[in-house]
């Protein structure tokens, strides 16, 4: 009798003490729509590019159609607009990236080199310097600022660009190399310094440990390739699919990939892997989407209506 | 079929024409009467610029058309001047009055973002991509020169002189 108390007592705290969604158990992802921010008759969102979510979940958004760079409140409110059509300070050709850390908006432009740095009511302050183009940039709550860069040698080619600047030139090359495309796309960092790393244009995922050491690597899709060109312009063999788009972790430390051209529902499919990239479930987004965003409370964003509206999601656990 | 596909430009240059004068009319801040803006036809001159969707989602495209607004405003061709906005995915399933509800709103954000001084009409009736497919991206009209000519972005100097001077 005894013993069986002791046991039951045993297996009591055993489940209080488990992760709630022990990461093996999740069986389904659902979706719930619990804001959305633009219609068609409205001008809030012309062509949205990139979201981020800041501490207090306020809302910012690249807008590449009137080149801008805007912050919504928590009910979907417009709360500032700025930016126009130029290359002066605070100006934007097409604002693709956007990232929140502690109180400053960090923008990248596909058409201007750098990243250009704001406050979080979205005034100008400062410009970073990088003379390569940027697929995917995180700041860390340390300041410190990683960029993705299709002409960085490193594997993956991800660099700390407010450090040592002769660092930084060592690692560009002066041309794309045939096939330097295999090495972009999107990663995220963890807390403890671990990059993410997922191939826009091969069937790779992979994780690597803050010294670059990999880790795990893994195929979703077997191994697919996607099609390629030749571009005159370029003098290179080029991708004309996506294989994966974007990268997420939520609050559990799930990893969220969306899927690209070559998924089953075409930039629909999220797959979700454990940290130890074991793959958990896929579910599907209401309509295509060319990113991802999870906030710090764990609230899911993405695009509809070709750009036009932002979505925002609570994301729901369904346990086996 | 040429005539046919003439008959189809001039008809629908002549819905144009009307939409730009209805257009002009109903613009409550414009009290100036321009005679170019309200007849582009009436002085001769005619310059319809084909914008493709794929153009205003792509940087580098964005360039040629900024280079071409360039030449219209220092020229002052903005009167004489209307945009036409095409879709490869036009048709009339329900699904696609939804796209073509999502194209008036970025083409809305185009206008406003790129200050945009002249009128642009979305080619429901399909009547332009034929011709963009064609490599034709403006098409200049001048009528006391019985003139009608086609050029593809960008422009090379001696296109931009031509288009000026006639």
């Amino acid at each position: 009798m005894k013993k069986l108390k002791i046991i039951i007592t045993l297996i009591f705290f055993g489940i209080i003490t488990q992760p709630r969604f022990c990461l093996t158990a999740i069986k389904l992802i659902q979706l719930k729509e619990i804001l959305s921010i633009g219609t068609l008759s409205d001008d809030l969102i012309f062509f949205l590019t990139s979201v981020a979510v800041d501490e207090k979940g306020f809302i910012y958004l690249t807008d590449s159609m009137d080149y801008s760079i805007k912050k919504f409140d928590q009910k979907g409110m417009l709360i500032k607009k700025t930016g126009r059509k130029g290359q002066g300070p605070g100006e934007f050709l097409f604002p693709v990236i956007i990232e929140y850390c502690n109180g400053t908006v960090y923008i990248v432009d596909q058409n201007r080199p750098g990243i250009q740095v704001f406050d979080d009511n979205l005034n100008y302050k400062t410009h970073v310097s990088f003379n390569a183009p940027i697929f995917d940039l995180e700041v860390l709550n340390n300041g410190r600022i990683f960029v993705l860069s299709p002409l960085l040698s490193e594997l993956p080619p991800i660099l700390q660009i407010n450090g040592n600047k002769s660092a930084i030139l060592d690692s560009l090359m002066e041309n794309p190399r045939e096939g330097y495309w295999k090495s972009n796309g999107k990663f995220e960092i963890d807390s403890q310094g671990n990059i993410f790393f997922v191939a826009s244009f091969e069937d790779n995922i992979a994780k690597f440990d803050k010294e670059r050491k990999l880790i795990w690597k893994k195929t979703l899709l077997g191994g697919r390739m996607v099609k390629q060109k030749y571009s005159q312009a370029a003098k290179l063999t080029i991708p004309t699919e996506m294989i994966y788009k974007d990268i997420a972790f939520d609050k559990f430390g799930n990893i969220y990939i969306l899927g690209g051209h070559v998924a089953e529902h075409r930039s629909r499919d999220v797959y979700v892997l454990d940290n130890n990239g074991n793959h958990l479930t896929t579910f599907m987004l209401q309509e295509p989407s060319h990113f991802l965003y999870i906030d710090n409370k764990n609230f899911l964003y993405s695009k509809a209506a070709e750009g036009t509206t932002l979505k925002k999601y609570s994301i729901e656990y369904v346990e086996k | 079929m040429l005539k046919n596909k003439i008959i189809k430009i001039i008809a629908c240059l002549i819905f144009l024409e009307i939409l730009a004068i209805s257009f002009s009319f109903s613009c409550p801040h414009d009290f100036s009467f321009d005679q170019n803006r309200l007849f582009p036809l009436a002085s001769g001159k005619l310059v319809l610029l084909i914008i493709h969707e794929n153009l205003i989602y792509c940087p580098l495209c964005q360039s040629l058309l900024n280079d071409f607004f360039n030449i219209i405003y220092s020229e002052r061709l903005e009167n004489l001047t209307i945009g036409i906005y095409i879709s490869s995915k036009i048709d009339t399933s329900s699904k696609e009055k939804e796209h073509f509800a999502i194209l008036e709103k970025q083409l809305r954000g185009f206008i406003k973002g790129n200050n945009i001084r002249f009128p642009v009409v979305i080619d429901k009736e399909g009547l332009f991509p034929e011709l963009y497919f064609k490599d034709v991206d403006i098409i200049f009209f001048n009528m006391k020169k019985n003139l009608l000519r086609k050029y593809k972005l960008p422009l090379s100097k001696d296109q931009r002189k031509e288009l000026i001077s006639d």
